[in-house]
């Protein structure tokens, strides 16, 4: 009798321990999300109401009585529309070439293509300098060719903006589409041509109605993408006094002549909380309509595109595309690094590998840069694939009734421009914690805690994804066996989702390792990262050092980047960007 | 003989600690200080690369950045009660005499003797010039045919699109020029909106001006003197005039953060600041030093036979706000 029994109390006090300890688990992440997120977010939306310790909608009438808002936002829709329209017709394009035709040496071209979604977009921007400033690379080569006093094309403003947006953006829209071509059911497309439609029948007829959902989120999260991004705009923005949201409102913060300036950005901040947040509303809008696609079928016998006479025209149009966007801008960096003094032709006399030298040893804030960029990311990976562990594992066991909340938490500090998320962590924590004491400004914890807000969500989706596959029956089993929950975790869970974990914990590393948009406003002395450097230095006018050191963190970029590529290609399913 | 070497010993181990052989080198002061500056980087890691050396305790941590950027910061930690720096060094005097006037500033008088013109000690000795820089018209040899000689070349037709100036919302020498010449009946805002007709580039900081007139993307500007010579003792096609209405005296004060948790060390550099070492440090990165005795930069006039414009602290503190609103209005920039 005993014997029987014991088993039986022993499950039923396990059962008790198990649900009290995930009732504890759970009280942990939402502290913790609270935290991290909520409070930021609500002392933002609160201190936007604040004029001089009243609460007040002044800021708001203030900007709305302001021409120079509409300019801006203007502006930044500008940008955005044309950075999306044109990113998103390059990114199917190259997407079609590569999965859907003979093009010769389509692996070698679809990681190629890839390459600037590996380099920091602000470091491209930079590079985009080089070449085409009014006495760029290029401008000088023009005017040297052709004899004309004008320079060929000066990237600075409007148009420069949108290029170097869509030429570091297309990716996103490249692998979203990749990813559909390369998933969707042949059988459709095999069934045209069945009935003898031609190949572009099919690709217009049948192919692109069914992606185009697909293809519109993706264009969509470009969108935001573009909105958000800072450090393009502020590059290629400030020498032709053009603004947009995220400049102005960074602007704004340091304008500390204007009353206020801090409670200012933040009411100018709003605009691009409620973009963001149509923005996102719209997504699932657009992906419901994709529960018609049949997305799933393995790409098996899939007949591709015949290029015919066409293949080497469009192979020499790739490389010429390759050679402008990618090869040019790099051995611009490159080139600008090794001259002894910005101006000078880049003749053999003049070359030095000084800026290197004084880079990694003169000037220590770049020791120290190198440093805590690696200790940012990598600190920051690991406490998010922790607490996405713990989300996820949570949402896969608890049914929580504040589900929508918890998901919201994730998506606000991603889905919202980082300019906007640095503001909310400055008001939040621009004063010593109460009874604790601790400030938390001015130190490196406040960039690790908005890395770890801002780049949370990566880690929980591909986390999730990876616990989906483990049942519940799973964990089940192994406690029936005798195992204590932590040890079910540990042994059963924990192996299944480990690459997962990996992947995730790369996401989140890569785009915090040249992270600027955050860095550049919650950085302090001793705190710099290499974003802030190299953003610094360009900005001071130490054009080569700032080009030594893109040189060193693109290098390192697209190393862990190839090495990790996996990774990199889950993103697709992850609905990933940076700014 | 024992007991006569031992006290021979003895007195000059003590005449050794006690009697600095410059000041500041004195019994061994330890500790970190954080610097907050505008000062160039390289210029500013030259110097504390070289005191620690002299003072192997003392660690410098620098915050570096424009003079807007670093009084930012310097505000947002104000709002939040303290300011987290030990010294302060940038080109916003009126900032600091508002910080003075709040008596956040530690009154030290550096032990330089007289050998300092009091006028670069201000407030009471709360804050301390430690070398000069003016604003001057600066230009770019290959472009510039007929040597500039007034800030009024600026505005010349023949300059359309290539005169650049650092923005105000950066560069704390702008911010005080801009300022100055608001006020000034010479100049006055009309000087601006010259400028503005004439498609003046309002470029970011004063490094940025002159690697623009390096490179030919601008060809006169108004920038910071020590700029240009040094770039132009490195072979760069530039060169500066010292403009006939006179040149901008843009005050770059050092002060103590009264408070400093490492006041010791702090002072510590600001002594440093005034030796003859560093001084010939800041010539050798073309500054005008403050000492008398140390040997000006090559091509630099003597400073008591410059034409100088002082700036308007009055009038600045006064209209802070309005003057950058309305060269923002101006401009378009922030």
């Amino acid at each position: 009798m005993d014997a029987v029994s014991l088993p039986r109390t022993g499950t039923g006090w396990r059962q008790t321990a198990l649900r009290a300890g995930l009732l504890f688990a759970s009280a942990v992440v939402g502290g913790i999300l609270l935290i991290l997120v909520f409070y930021p977010s609500a002392v933002l939306v609160l201190q936007s109401f604040v004029v001089e310790g009243r609460l007040s909608p002044g800021h708001y009438l203030r900007i709305a009585r302001d021409a120079a808002t509409y300019q801006v936002l203007a502006n930044s829709l500008v940008v955005s529309t044309w950075a999306t329209a044109g990113g998103t017709a390059l990114g199917v394009i190259l997407a079609w070439l590569i999965s859907r035709t003979d093009l010769p040496g389509r692996r070698l071209w679809r990681t190629i293509l890839l390459l600037p979604y590996m380099i920091p977009p602000f470091i491209g921007a930079i590079a985009w300098v080089y070449l085409l400033s009014p006495v760029g690379y290029a401008n000088q080569a023009w005017m040297a060719l052709t004899g004309s006093p004008d320079p060929l094309f000066v990237i600075y403003g409007r148009t420069g903006i949108i290029l170097v947006l869509i030429l570091y953006g297309y990716p996103i829209v490249y692998l979203v589409t990749l990813g559909l071509f390369e998933r969707m059911d042949p059988a459709l497309e095999e069934a045209a041509r069945m009935a003898r439609a031609g190949p572009g029948r099919v690709l217009w007829d049948v192919t692109l109605p069914l992606i185009l959902p697909g293809i519109l989120a993706g264009a969509l999260l470009l969108m935001m993408s573009s909105l958000a991004n800072f450090g393009i705009p502020a590059i290629l923005g400030f020498p032709a006094r053009y603004f947009v949201l995220t400049t102005r409102i960074y602007a704004t913060i340091l304008n500390f002549d204007l009353r206020d300036n801090l409670r200012a950005a933040a009411a100018l901040a709003m605009w691009l909380v409620v973009i963001a947040a149509v923005l996102m509303r719209l997504q699932p809008l657009v992906l419901r309509r994709r529960r018609f696609v049949v997305v799933g079928g393995q790409a098996t016998g899939r007949q591709q595109v015949a290029l015919g006479r066409w293949r080497y025209p469009v192979v020499a149009a790739l490389a010429v595309f390759v050679a402008v966007s990618v090869v040019l801008p790099l051995v611009a960096v490159v080139l600008t690094s090794l001259i002894r003094a910005y101006g000078l032709p880049p003749a053999r006399e003049n070359l030095t590998l000084q800026h290197y030298a004084t880079a990694l040893f003169g000037i220590p804030k770049v020791h120290r840069a190198v440093v805590n960029s690696l200790a940012l990311a990598a600190g920051s990976a690991t406490l998010i694939v922790i607490l996405a562990a713990g989300i996820g594992y949570l949402q896969a066991r608890v049914r929580f009734r504040a589900a929508g909340i918890l998901d919201l938490l994730i998506t606000i500090p991603y889905a919202v421009p980082g300019t906007v998320v640095a503001l909310a962590m400055i008001l939040a924590w621009v004063r010593p914690i109460p009874f604790v004491g601790l400030r938390l400004y001015d130190t490196i914890w406040i960039i690790l805690l908005a890395y770890v807000a801002r780049f949370l969500a990566f880690g929980v989706r591909t986390v999730t994804a990876g616990l989906a596959q483990v049942h519940e029956s799973l964990e089940e089993a192994a406690r029936i066996s005798g195992a204590r929950p932590l040890d079910a975790f540990r042994d059963v869970v924990l192996p299944i989702i480990r690459p997962s974990l990996v992947s995730g914990w790369f996401l989140a590393f890569i785009p915090a390792v040249a992270e600027l948009t955050l860095s550049i406003l919650l950085y302090s002395a001793g705190n710099e990262t290499l974003g802030v450097v190299v953003f610094g230095l360009h900005d001071e006018g130490k054009i080569a050092l700032s080009a030594a050191i893109a040189v060193l963190v693109t290098t390192l970029l697209v190393g862990i980047n190839l090495l990790t590529r996996r990774a990199l290609e889950a993103e697709v399913g992850n609905l990933r960007w940076r700014s | 003989m024992k007991t006569g070497s031992l006290f021979v010993i003895l007195t000059l181990t003590v005449m050794l600690v006690s009697v600095p052989w410059y000041a500041g080198a004195g019994p061994a002061v330890s500790g970190t200080i954080t610097l907050y500056t505008s000062e160039s980087d390289d210029d500013v890691n030259l110097l504390a690369g070289d005191f620690m050396r002299r003072n192997p305790g003392i660690t410098v941590k620098i915050f570096r950045a424009g003079s807007g950027p670093v009084v930012a910061k310097l505000q947002a930690e104000l709002q939040a009660g303290k300011i987290q720096a030990d010294v302060i060094w940038f080109a916003d005097i009126a900032f600091f005499q508002d910080l003075a006037r709040k008596d956040l500033l530690l009154s030290y008088s550096p032990p330089t003797g007289r050998r300092v013109p009091s006028q670069f000690h201000y407030e009471g000795n709360r804050f301390h010039e430690v070398r000069l820089i003016f604003n001057v018209v600066a230009f770019n040899t290959n472009h510039v045919r007929f040597r500039p000689t007034s800030w009024w070349d600026l505005t010349l037709p023949r300059y359309r699109g290539r005169a650049g100036m650092p923005s105000p919302f950066v560069s704390g020498a702008a911010f005080a020029q801009v300022g100055t010449f608001a006020s000034m009946r010479e100049f006055g805002w009309e000087y601006y909106r010259k400028l503005k007709d004439n498609n003046a580039v309002i470029l970011r900081s004063n490094g940025d001006v002159i690697q623009k007139l390096a490179s030919g993307e601008i060809s006169i500007a108004t920038v910071v003197d020590f700029f240009v010579r040094n770039l132009k003792a490195q072979g760069s096609p530039v060169d500066h005039i010292w403009p006939g209405e006179g040149a901008v005296l843009v005050p770059t004060p050092v002060a103590i953060v009264k408070g400093s948790a490492n006041e010791a060390a702090a002072r510590a550099w600001v002594d440093y600041l005034y030796t003859p070492e560093a001084q010939r440090l800041f010539v050798q990165r073309s500054y005008i030093p403050v000492l008398p005795d140390i040997p000006m930069p090559p091509g630099t006039p003597d400073v008591s036979a410059l034409k100088i414009i002082q700036t308007n602290l009055a009038f600045i503190e006064k209209n802070r706000e309005e003057i950058k609103k309305t060269f923002s209005e101006f401009f378009g920039i922030q």
